[in-house]
């Protein structure tokens, strides 16, 4: 197996970009929601999985297929994620934020059983869109139409979007603040429960859209949300908690290790992230990117 | 020999004194250790006589593990989210020795579990001490994780995903009755929960108290933070592996499963059910949480994570110090004058009262829709009998518990101002009235437990001293409830 | 006498809490039957139809008289959430709570060897029903499990027979990181050598149970340029597999051989997105039966208009299966789980899966397997198979000599 041509480990690095780009799409609400709330939530991977099911949904409803779809699932996750917010977690932001984590964790076995109880507990699928079934070259390999063309764009677009939204835009000014210090920017007159409430819906966009984005690359089923959360913590720990460019670069490092490790050493491929997570929680527990972590002071 | 003779008699001494002067607990201690002792004889001419045992053993575990994760999570404050972790390595511990050392002593081999369990806790605490609230979290759900692939990835070492299967145990464990596995578990458990009730009412354990209130005020008055969490992480590990061991040799085999992260949310549910803040909430959490499990889980396998997450979210909302907290929860200020005093237990006697008519009601009701879905108005395939409540529907029973027992309540709590022993006696007859009923309707176990709180609510409130004299005494201002 | 008031009233409590049900004294005794399933959870889309499938048998039994004298069958189900902890703990609870008379089921290969570890114990015969690792009639082998399904050496050995007829030299693998994959790759691999000398084994990869996107496993093994991949990824893996790898133009370059993708639970998700021409190998096909067809279709009408779909491979074992427990229990007499799993062993059975013997020594069924290749079928939504040959369980297994060195030696090494 040893030898690798360049054209192959060319082609395993696009492939992972895609990877990454798909668990960014997901692993950016997280992140989000954490670095402003400082609530790690746990159903995040429930509202992925919303995502993918009011895409599959749609589709069944056929009134203009998967594009439609691609919007209007990610904006009924963000009414399913206000809800969530202004029902469950404003009471208790004062509370340890250990308790919110609970909470959250109560919300997605609550969640996954909503699931089952509407869409049953099937396999599930949704087709790629018509036109994208198919192939395209690149340097010679070939890769999915959907992937180049659906979530890669997607997936940098989302990342440019967040990086402007965040940097360049008055909101962004007050967001970022409220990264640093909470309580000072409710000092300075914002109103923070709206803020919140806002971060929140868009965190769950961000969600709702990784699920729709990826729903035809994958089987649907209850039970998805635990699959994709696991990996979006890995994902989120890994570039340091609540920080965007962190999140980016830990899914970069996520995909690409997947997608190379697989060509070196195949037995061990589900092992290498979590090496690589102790290493860097061992030597920077805040994360690759993350700002620094208080200790029991 | 004279010498160990001579050690003996002081250790003896040493036990007694502690027992009378200092610790009058050890008396309940081994009053529950007694009397847990022969129900195995008392029961087992009944029918379910195996199950009880076999269910009870498994109640006595999760509660040494909940416990022990409560001295993390309590009295410590470090809620750790990788606790199974330490659980997975005492059962592979156990496990592995018995499995391949042929000829290892039984006993030996579970001592070792601890160790295990220990020093496994010290090499992962040593890295997760130092960060607090989230991160530690996060940490210790990530150290766990990896406990958990390898032993689900190990398969020369741990049997891998299938887990270490067939590990010989005595053969006075395997009798078909349970009941000596029973009795070794309540000798362990309770020895080993006496141990942990020392260690926390010691001043190490204030010193934990301490760090949890305030780490900054602790080290200010010479507490070495970091070095007592890790005391006590270690300590707990060790506990853990016990209770890990414990688990293996019951079910002879060991998995991974028993180290993934969902069992430390288990145990977080059973210490915030049973309450955080209190020694014994845990023991009450895993005896709810193992009897709704064997109630609802099993037997409505389509619900059960929505009946589990809802549980949680209202524990959270709801009770933040659990079941045991909010029966022992008293909030009188100690500048209250004695009007104020007896004005506001009336008033939080009320209120609970009335918390648990609604939670008893709406558990019990919650059972019926389960157990007779549809059977709203009338029963179904069931003749209707006027005088046999068996035979109602779900809605009318409801409504007649809701208007009987209500005004019962209502008519008795308004004169709580003004009671006596009769009013007392009524009072108390009313949640055992309830109680009664719920047999008779064939509840299931973990909704007539939360009538049997009630009662015991009420108990330990008519039994507090301050609660006695004021309602011998009476006061205008506790008026017009 | 107060002690006696005392456990009475004891004893009146725990039985109202217990049997709210009441059941009317005339009937005899019935026979209770443990079905252990995971019903939550990412199984569930399994065991919903085979615990329908069971109650259908159950209903016909039932409704022509019973067995040993009018005694019904009664069903006690429960769910293992996937656990073997939990398993062990609800198996233990049907014999001493429910009183079972034997207990069916478990879908995951761990539940199952630690179920039947159990079993052992309390000498309560274990019927595996769906899971499939060879350990468990094989080293883990005893007098109190058997198994009425296939095996993953049939499974393997199947795939493997249909694999050495086509012209594919070199292979590449990848199955689900667990056991059982690993033990299915392993069979067919072996198996392949004997029948085939000269393929090359090119590489094998282990995803996670639950992987969501395998384009690097796609473009790892299209990189190695095999001729043939063979999988025993099953369920959502799969689906997800096939989809991401049509994307590739993967099916188009080598030829893919997949244990299970010919069953129902994975051409009727896929549709149109399933290619045409995999090797796909089955228990199990809802209308391809030249046996017994009439008693096949009355099946096949009940279990759609109670579960709204076609049966699949999983949901006709549960029906199969209960069918087979019926004639042991008249063979033998009694529901004794000892004189039970005697008579069960060593006879042959007619059943709509084709005729099976349940062998002496192991107590493993010896189901037929089918393999077929993937073609669109304009009556149906979904791929359907073709050019389907079969497999007798008898043929591929292997024999008691076999088995009893693959128990001695698993003794040798300290199992």
């Amino acid at each position: 197996m040893a030898g690798f041509t360049a054209d192959v480990l060319l082609v395993q690095f696009i492939n992972g970009l895609f990877i990454a780009a798909g668990i960014y799409l997901v692993a950016s609400g997280l992140s989000l929601v954490f670095g402003v709330l400082g609530v790690l939530n746990f159903a995040h991977g429930s509202f992925y999985m919303y995502g993918a099911f009011f895409v599959f949904t749609w589709i069944g409803f056929k009134l203009g297929g998967f594009w439609p779809a691609l919007l209007i699932a990610p904006f009924a996750v963000v009414i399913v994620g206000i809800a969530t917010e202004v029902v469950f977690l404003r009471p208790i932001y004062k509370a340890d934020p250990l308790y919110q984590l609970l909470l959250t964790y109560g919300l997605v076995l609550m969640f996954g059983d909503v699931v089952k109880l509407i869409w049953g507990a099937d396999n599930q699928s949704v087709a790629r869109p018509v036109g994208l079934e198919g192939t395209f070259p690149i340097f010679g390999a070939l890769f999915p139409s959907y992937q180049v063309f659906v979530l890669l764009p997607i997936g940098i677009c989302t990342m440019v979007a967040l990086y402007l939204l965040l940097n360049h835009t008055q909101i962004g000014n007050v967001v970022r603040a409220a990264t640093q210090d909470r309580e000072m920017v409710g000092a300075l007159g914002v109103n923070v429960r709206l803020l919140y409430t806002g971060v929140f819906a868009v965190g769950a966009f961000l969600g709702g859209l990784g699920g729709a984005v990826l729903a035809p690359m994958g089987a649907l089923y209850p039970g998805m949300d635990f699959d994709v959360i696991i990996e979006v913590f890995l994902v989120v720990v890994l570039g340091g908690l609540g920080s965007m460019a962190g999140t980016a670069l830990g899914a970069l490092i996520y995909g690409e290790l997947k997608s190379l490790g697989i060509l070196f050493v195949p037995d061990l491929e589900s092992v290498f992230i979590y090496v690589l997570m102790v290493i860097v929680l061992l030597t920077r527990p805040q994360g690759l990117l993350g700002k620094r972590v208080e200790t029991s002071r | 020999m004279a010498n160990l003779q001579g050690s003996i008699g002081e250790g003896a001494v040493a036990l007694r004194r502690a027992a009378t002067a200092r610790d009058p607990m050890i008396w309940a201690f081994l009053a529950a250790l007694v009397l847990l002792f022969w129900v195995p004889e008392l029961i087992l001419y009944m029918g379910w006589a195996k199950f009880w045992i076999q269910f009870t053993t498994q109640v006595f575990i999760w509660s040494l593990f909940g416990v022990s994760f409560n001295l993390l999570m309590g009295y410590t404050g470090m809620i750790s989210f990788g606790q199974a972790a330490y659980l997975g390595i005492g059962g592979y511990t156990a496990g592995l020795l018995l499995k391949n050392i042929p000829g290892l002593s039984f006993y030996l081999g579970l001592a070792a579990a601890p160790v295990g369990g220990a020093l496994a806790a010290l090499v992962i605490g040593y890295f997760c001490v130092r960060r607090t609230h989230i991160y530690f979290a996060i940490l210790t759900l990530a150290f766990g994780h990896i406990v958990y692939l390898i032993a689900f990835k190990w398969y020369g070492f741990t049997g891998g995903d299938n887990g270490l299967i067939g590990i010989p145990v005595p053969g006075w464990i395997a009798e078909p009755t349970f009941a000596n596995y029973y009795k070794f578990v309540l000798v362990i458990c309770v020895v080993a929960i006496y141990l942990l009730w020392r260690i926390v009412n010691s001043p190490f354990g204030r010193a934990l108290t301490a760090i949890r209130e305030n780490p900054e005020r602790a080290d200010f008055i010479g507490i070495p933070v970091d070095r007592y969490r890790l005391y006590a992480f270690v300590l707990v590990g060790a506990f853990s592996g016990l209770a890990g061991a414990l688990i293996m040799v019951n079910d002879r085999s060991v998995y991974p499963d028993l180290a993934h992260w969902t069992q430390s949310t288990q145990v977080l549910l059973m210490s915030l059910l049973g309450g955080v803040y209190t020694f014994f909430g845990p023991i009450v959490g895993a005896l709810l949480l193992r009897t709704m499990d064997a109630d609802i889980t099993q037997n409505y396998p389509e619900i059960w994570q929505l009946f589990l997450g809802g549980v949680l979210v209202l524990i959270l909302f709801g009770l933040p110090g659990g079941i045991v907290g909010f029966i022992q929860e008293r909030d009188v200020g100690s500048g209250d004058d004695h009007a104020t005093r007896t004005a506001k237990l009336l008033r939080q006697f009320r209120r609970k009262s009335w918390m648990f008519f609604g939670g008893a009601l709406l558990f019990t009701t919650f059972f019926a829709v389960l157990h007779s879905p549809g059977a709203w108005l009338l029963p179904r395939a069931r003749e209707f009998v006027p005088f046999s409540l068996v035979t109602w529907g779900i809605v009318p029973c409801a409504l007649l518990q809701l208007v009987v027992g209500g005004s019962a309540l209502w008519w008795l709590l308004r004169r709580a101002d003004r009671f006596n022993r009769i009013d007392a006696a009524l009072l108390l007859a009313l949640p055992v009235a309830a109680l009664v009923l719920h047999v008779y309707l064939g509840t299931p176990l973990s909704g007539l437990l939360i009538v049997l709180l009630w009662v015991i609510f009420t108990i330990y409130s008519l039994c507090q001293a301050d609660f006695r004299r004021a309602y011998r005494i009476g006061s205008p201002a506790a008026g017009g409830g | 006498m107060r002690v006696r008031v005392l456990t009475n009233i004891l004893v009146s409590i725990v039985t109202l809490t217990f049997l709210a049900a009441s059941t009317s004294a005339a009937d005899p005794k019935p026979i209770k039957i443990g079905l252990l399933y995971s019903l939550s959870g990412m199984a569930a889309v399994y065991t919903k139809g085979t615990v329908i499938g069971h109650q259908i048998a159950a209903e016909e039994i039932n409704a022509a008289g019973g067995l040993l004298g009018g005694r019904k069958i009664e069903y006690v189900i429960r769910d293992d959430k996937l656990k073997p902890g939990i398993a062990v703990e609800e198996f233990r609870r049907m014999v001493t709570r429910d009183q079972v008379d034997f207990v069916m089921g478990v879908i995951s290969s761990g539940v199952a060897l630690a179920v039947s570890e159990v079993a052992k114990e309390m000498k309560v015969l274990f019927v595996d029903t769906i899971a499939q690792t060879a350990a468990l009639t094989e080293e883990q082998g005893h007098d109190y499990v058997v198994r009425l399904n296939t095996n993953s050496v049939i499974l393997g050995r199947t795939a493997a027979l249909a694999a050495a007829k086509g012209p594919w030299k070199s292979y590449y693998f990848i199955g689900p990181d667990y056991e059982w994959g690993h033990r299915v790759n392993a069979d067919f691999w072996e198996y392949l050598q004997t029948k085939k000398p000269g393929v090359t084994k090119m590489g094998d990869l282990w995803p996670k149970l639950g992987e969501r996107d395998f384009s690097a496993h796609i473009t790892a093994i299209l990189n190695a340029k095999p001729d043939a991949v063979f999988t025993s990824l099953w369920g959502g893996d799969l689906i997800a597999f096939i989809k991401q790898a049509n994307a590739y133009g993967f099916f188009d370059k080598v030829q893919f051989v997949a244990t299970g993708a010919g069953d129902l639970d994975i051409l009727e998700p896929l549709g149109a997105e399933m290619p045409n021409g995999i090797l796909a190998t089955f228990l199990y096909a809802f209308d391809y039966l030249p046996i017994k067809q009439a008693q096949n279709e009355k099946f096949i009408e009940e279990f759609k208009k109670r579960a709204g779909y076609l049966p699949k491979s999983g949901d006709i074992i549960g029906y199969v299966s209960t069918y087979i427990m019926a004639e042991a229990i008249k063979k033998a007499g009694s529901t004794d789980s000892a004189k039970l799993g005697a008579a069960l062993r060593g006879s042959r059975y007619e059943t709509l899966l084709g005729d099976i013997t349940v062998r002496d020594f192991d107590g493993q069924a010896t189901f037929p397997y089918n393999t077929g290749v993937t073609f669109s079928d304009p009556k149906y939504p979904f791929k359907r198979l073709k050019d389907v040959t079969r497999a007798n369980g008898e043929d591929v297994l292997q024999s008691k000599e076999e088995i009893e060195k693959i128990r001695a030696e698993f003794k040798k090494k300290g199992g």
